[in-house]
């Protein structure tokens, strides 16, 4: 299993990638750390000369003043007074002629000698007279100048950390990066060698597998010049050669090309998720035009905007499906997802935002649909979950590297290039769909689910599956949109983190779903257990956010993140299960995919609601005890789930429940 | 026209890593200038912070900022910095009233807004400077202290930098030549494999086809890989070409 893995040409081609690029941005980035020091050096020593001599000044008064060195008081005053404007400076001293010390403030005299006696390390340019790198720190040191204490000295030492603090965020930035662009050359590789060999390579063994029975009936349709097209065109010939003998006309074949829809997914997704980090902090920039609807209300209506409108526009999507086809769907939904991410970009109010964010979503919903349809167009009954879950891992993969890269540029950027970029990437969507999606077949009876009304009224008179939608599907909705979406980025900024930090945050759920959601899947099916694991996965994320209220600091709200992500991977793909068991009646008249439209539609409005409500709670009781409160409702939601779903009957196959 | 396999995945590969460099130099860059601007930033507050101090301590005995006699020596003590190129003490209205050095924006052009702010840094390609406000004892504006950094140096500092960065940036490219030529190493056994049956199919085509299907069996990589699914099929159904092209040439004969 491992040497098949490890032979395949997509599985070489991406470790070559990731090694030369590991080597590549490690490199440059440690590179880069070193030499930007070296500039910043300069800078700090001209400041911690100011701030030595200040203090020299102040002493040599206190000594022109007639007070002797070891008689004068308030130099830990005056020491706390550095650090509070400058929190990197370690330690002051004043020595005597003898070098002997007569005061140490910030570190203890033993300390201070340990550090002054340590071997200068090199200094790289800038630095002055009297100034030295020792143990860990910029020593500057400066005689005193009044003659009753010649030969001492006052000195201030700065941890060195300061010049590594700002450039070590970097590294951590690069990190993210090169864990992103990772994941991107994944996907990139994994595109460019499927439709380049596997593809190809596949339709191959078909065409000579059909040859070798002497049918003769289908030729290779893609048209390639390399070396595998060549021996394409000349199987071709001989199987032209066959049909003509038989006297028929062989047809040409490809596969579809199913990975374009990881491609496509990550694009339309991207777009949306590279602004997650700034979104509540810009929506709050707008607010002043609408002082009547206060700060909280008006930032949850701009969030909630977008949210309703996927979830209406979905089910009316998958109904014009048919009539559209799944390319000039996706292609209407990339630009108006364009259009209405410029438009965020450059919205002069209040309410011409909130249009744009409605035609944001409105894009959002346009485009999932059209990948559900090539989705379900390209695949059989027999690898159709393959096929979803190639376009789930398009929208994880989005999920984890959108607000990542988004909230670094974005902190550097700034909020409004940042939905430009946004808009940028649905259109590079727009451009690539016609080489990713292939052409329409509208010949196929698999089409995006259509929500009916009676599949609507039919689904909704099972008590338990709306047992599971109140207690289950939405909670967990409104968790994401209310906890993640909404209170992180604003409890975050309000402990002073910038754009880049609330993306890094924010990808940690993408993360933890993406590692634990294919295990817990998994393992709820081997078990059965789909209604425990519901409750759990619900139980968890609470219990993971819910100290957020009692300890509200940031690893705190980090760990609840990572809950979140754990929760919903276990539970998610066991509420699909669950509903499957629940609303068999109403799936034996309707089928399924309008069943589960019916529950996607109900969880989406449901989860529209949550930024909302996060932010009434966070107006009324303060952001981290909102996300208490969130927990609380979603702990106790999954707590009533679980003792429903365990008072049910066991589920029997094609019976109503 | 004809393309090479191994060509499109190395050019593939070695587009990535050059993508990847590039993003990561200009975040790297992006991240310099903008500690170096906050590392020259409060180098200049702390400057104006006490020369502010001193001037605090005059209003507070009574002088107003015009009577000061020891504002030269205050002000022109933090010139000696070769990066200082001016610090002026203005009042309110952004009017001179001492000065060291040559300050830049004389008659208020620099002037931040009516009502000075307590601190406000300005940096563009003219100005490198930062401003701090005094208040008097009743919290009223009494004066702005403005340092002016030298613009120059500040964008040779940049530029070097920047410069470095872009050469790292651009040494770490280099590892896309490897990277290509290891891709192209991994295709070429494959093409080896696909030059075999493309011949063997050609002679086929030919009417020349021998006993064997020509291809190399230390070719053939290891493991159950495509090639080797594709070249299990093409020898299933080699017999059967090879009667059709057969019978096409008696048909045609």
């Amino acid at each position: 299993m491992i040497r098949r893995w490890l032979l395949d040409p997509v599985t070489q081609c991406i470790c070559i990638t990731g090694v030369a690029l590991a080597v590549a941005l490690s490199g440059i980035s440690l590179l880069s750390f070193h030499t930007s020091q070296d500039a910043l050096f300069g800078q700090l020593a001209g400041k911690a000369l100011i701030e030595t001599d200040q203090a020299r000044r102040r002493i040599d008064r206190a000594l022109d003043l007639g007070i002797p060195l070891d008689g004068i008081v308030g130099i830990d005053a005056m020491f706390k007074g550095l650090v509070a404007a400058e929190p990197d400076i370690a330690f002051m001293v004043v020595s005597g002629s003898d070098d002997g010390i007569v005061s140490a403030s910030g570190l203890s005299a033993s300390e201070i000698g340990v550090i002054q006696a340590a071997a200068p390390e090199a200094m790289p340019e800038g630095a002055a007279s009297g100034q030295s790198l020792r143990g860990g720190h910029l020593i500057t040191r400066l005689p005193l100048t009044t003659p009753s204490a010649a030969g001492s000295h006052v000195a201030i030492g700065y941890d060195a950390e300061a010049l590594t603090r700002p450039l070590r965020d970097s590294l951590v930035d690069v990190g993210i990066i090169l864990l992103a662009i990772m994941l991107l050359s994944f996907e990139l590789m994994l595109l460019v060698l499927t439709v380049n060999v596997v593809l190809p390579a596949r339709t191959a063994i078909r065409v000579l597998r059909e040859a070798a029975t002497g049918r003769f009936s289908l030729l290779h349709g893609q048209v390639m010049t390399d070396e595998l097209g060549r021996v394409l065109g000349r199987i071709n010939e001989g199987v032209r050669r066959g049909a003509a003998k038989l006297g028929i006309t062989p047809s040409a074949t490809h596969e579809p090309r199913l990975v374009g829809v990881r491609l496509l997914a990550f694009l339309f997704v991207c777009a949306e998720e590279l602004a997650r980090p700034i979104m509540p902090a810009y929506f709050e920039t707008f607010i002043t035009s609408v002082p009547a609807l206060g700060r909280e209300t008006a930032i949850g209506m701009m969030m909630g905007a977008h949210m309703i409108m996927v979830a209406l526009i979905t089910p009316a999507a998958s109904m014009l499906y048919g009539h559209i086809g799944r390319r000039h769907m996706y292609a209407a939904g990339a630009l108006i997802a364009t259009l209405g991410l410029l438009g965020t970009a450059f919205a002069q109010g209040f309410w011409d935002l909130l249009l744009w964010r409605t035609l944001s979503g409105a894009g959002y919903a346009i485009t999932f649909t059209a990948c559900q349809g090539f989705v379900l167009e390209s695949t059989g009954q027999a690898n159709r979950s393959q096929g979803v879950a190639m376009m789930v891992s398009g929208i994880m993969l989005a999920d984890v590297c959108g607000p990542a890269i988004g909230g670094i540029l974005a902190a550097r950027i700034g909020y409004p290039a940042t939905f430009v970029l946004g808009a940028g990437l649905a259109l590079l969507a727009v451009v690539l769909m016609p080489r990713l999606m292939g052409p329409d077949t509208r010949a196929t009876a698999d089409r995006p689910p259509r929500i009916t009304w009676s599949a609507l009224t039919g689904t909704l008179r099972s008590p338990r599956f709306v047992a599971l939608l109140l207690l289950a599907a939405i909670p967990s909705k409104v968790l994401l949109t209310g906890y993640l979406y909404y209170l992180v980025p604003v409890a975050l900024i309000e402990r002073g983190a910038n754009a880049a930090e609330v993306g890094r945050a924010l990808m940690i759920y993408g993360l933890v779903a993406l590692v634990s959601g294919p295990l817990f899947a998994r393992l709820a099916d081997a078990r059965g257990r789909h209604g425990l694991a519901v409750a759990a996965g619900g139980l968890i994320a609470a219990m993971g956010i819910l100290p957020v209220a009692e300890i509200p600091v940031a690893w705190v709200i980090f760990l609840g993140i990572a809950a979140l992500g754990l929760g919903q991977a276990l539970s998610i793909s066991s509420q699909v299960s669950v509903a499957i068991d629940l609303s068999a009646a109403a799936i034996n008249v309707h089928g399924t995919g309008p069943v589960m439209g019916v529950m996607r539609l109900m969880e989406r409005l449901g989860g529209s609601f949550g930024p909302f409500v996060a932010a009434s709670l966070a107006a009324a009781f303060g952001t981290t005890t909102a996300m208490g409160l969130l927990a609380l409702y979603a702990g106790g939601s999954a707590i009533l789930f679980l003792a429903v779903s365990m008072r049910a009957p066991k589920p029997q196959p094609d019976a109503p429940s | 026209m004809k393309s090479s396999l191994a060509a499109k995945i190395g050019g593939a590969m070695a587009l990535i890593i050059v993508a990847a460099v590039s993003t990561t130099t200009l975040l790297n860059i992006l991240r310099f200038e903008e500690a170096y601007q906050d590392f020259v930033a409060r180098r200049l507050h702390v400057i104006a912070a006490d020369i502010r101090r001193d001037v605090v301590f005059g209003l507070d005995l009574g002088l107003p900022l015009q009577a000061m006699d020891n504002l030269p020596d205050i002000l022109a003590r933090h010139i000696r910095a070769g990066d200082i190129e001016a610090i002026t003490l203005r009042d309110c209205e952004g009017g001179i009233v001492e000065s060291a050095g040559t300050p830049r924006h004389v008659g208020g052009v620099a002037w931040p807004s009516r009502k000075p702010p307590e601190t406000w840094r300005r940096f563009s390609d003219e100005t490198v400077a930062l401003g701090v406000r005094i208040d008097n004892a009743l919290g009223e504006c009494a004066g702005v202290i403005t340092v002016d950094h030298s613009a120059a140096l500040y964008a040779a500092a940049i530029d070097r930098n920047r410069l470095r960065l872009l050469a790292a940036g651009a040494a770490g490219m280099l590892v896309a030549i490897p990277a290509f030529l290891l891709a192209r190493r991994l295709f070429r056994r494959r093409r080896a494999v696909l030059g075999a049956i493309e011949a063997n199919m050609a002679a086929i085509l030919a009417g020349a086809a021998d006993g064997g299907d020509g291809i190399d069996p230390q070719a053939l990589p290891s493991g159950d890989t495509i090639e080797r699914m594709v070249v299990e099929a093409y020898r299933n159904a080699r017999p059967a070409m090879i009667a059709a092209t057969a019978s096409g040439k008696d048909d045609q004969a």
